[in-house]
């Protein structure tokens, strides 16, 4: 996908961004969910580092005109591996 | 190995690029928490080369053997043979439809993998009708399921290990949507692990789904997807003694 998405139908619009997320090198993460609301973007889910996280809001802010971009995602884990007995 | 059994590292959803995470940082201590690596596909973040160099930095002197299988990531780049052969050059075995035996300790571990691909689970399951690219979805999960069963079928080891992907049960994709669970795994996949008798299965995939659930047949499942875990891996220490039980018994699903 490319293009400036700032005149998309607001209900269509998260879907758009999702897809764009997925599809730009720069980030190509799956599972990250974009909420639009009135002025706002807002991005959530998990990315693999701060790099990816960056790279999330600068993909969002290319394509959303003036709206907001607001970025709740998370960075994975680097704690203790966790235990699993089978 | 410990006392306790054999202690099997895994992880997925990596998705390396050629920057960013230091995963030689991240790995360095695996040799004191476990015995092999398991990585569950999704290594790389657009499928290159370039990418897999990274991958291979990290595994190359890890003092643990690495097993893998690919992910839908790895394969986006249309550069599979050139990605397989990054790794392989750097001694990490690469699965698809394939197994390997590594001894470990006196035990003979058991690992067969594939990328796996969709499809869905009983009740909302995709079925080889209508369209030709319907058809296709459909041929392609189950030729890959079909080609995990005889990888499976093919190892004589004492510990049976599923390597996937993508995921073989319901149980590790809770937290994801419904809607998508037909994109996230099949039950095909789960359905060969239980005729093998698998004592154990891992995959990846699923970013909000579970850490544990088990097949139709009760084989345990863990989601090692790295945001699911959070951590650069897990452990699961498999006690040799108490597995096999599944094998020879045609441990069908219902």
């Amino acid at each position: 996908m490319s293009g400036d998405l700032a005149g998309a139908n607001e209900g269509y619009l998260g879907a758009h961004l999702e897809e764009a997320l997925a599809e730009d090198g720069r980030v190509a993460e799956q599972g990250l969910h974009v909420q639009v609301a009135g002025n706002r973007v807002v991005v959530s889910g998990t990315v693999s580092d701060l790099e990816r996280k960056r790279a999330v809001v600068a993909v969002l802010e290319d394509l959303v005109g003036d709206r907001e971009v607001v970025d709740l995602t998370d960075v994975a884990g680097a704690g203790p591996p966790p235990q699993e007995h089978v | 190995m410990t006392g306790e059994g054999i202690r099997i590292a895994a992880v997925g959803d990596i998705h390396v690029g050629t920057s960013g995470t230091d995963l030689v940082d991240l790995w360095a201590d695996i040799g004191d928490h476990a015995d092999l690596l398991l990585l569950a596909g999704d290594l790389t973040k657009c499928g290159t080369p370039e990418e897999a160099e990274v991958v291979a930095r990290a595994v190359a002197d890890l003092p643990v053997p690495v097993v893998g299988v690919l992910g839908n990531h790895d394969v986006h780049s249309d550069q599979v043979p050139q990605l397989v052969g990054v790794l392989e050059r750097v001694g990490v075995t690469m699965l698809e439809g394939t197994g390997c035996i590594l001894e470990v300790a006196g035990a003979r571990v058991g690992v067969a993998g594939v990328k796996g691909f969709g499809g869905g689970f009983p009740g909302s399951s995709c079925a080889d009708f209508g369209e030709p690219e319907m058809k296709a979805f459909v041929h392609a999960a189950r030729a890959s399921a079909s080609a995990l069963g005889q990888a499976l079928a093919g190892l004589d080891a004492d510990v049976l290990v599923a390597l996937m992907h993508y995921a073989p049960c319901r149980g590790t994709l809770v937290g994801e949507p419904e809607g998508i669970h037909a994109f996230l795994g099949c039950y095909q996949l789960g359905e060969a692990v239980d005729q093998a008798g698998a004592d154990l299965a891992v995959h990846g995939h699923a970013h909000t789904g579970s850490r544990r659930g088990a097949t139709e047949a009760g084989v345990p499942t863990f989601n090692v997807a790295r945001p699911v875990i959070g951590a650069p891996y897990t452990v699961l220490t498999v006690d040799p003694g108490r597995c096999g039980g599944r094998r020879g018994s045609a441990a069908m699903p219902r």
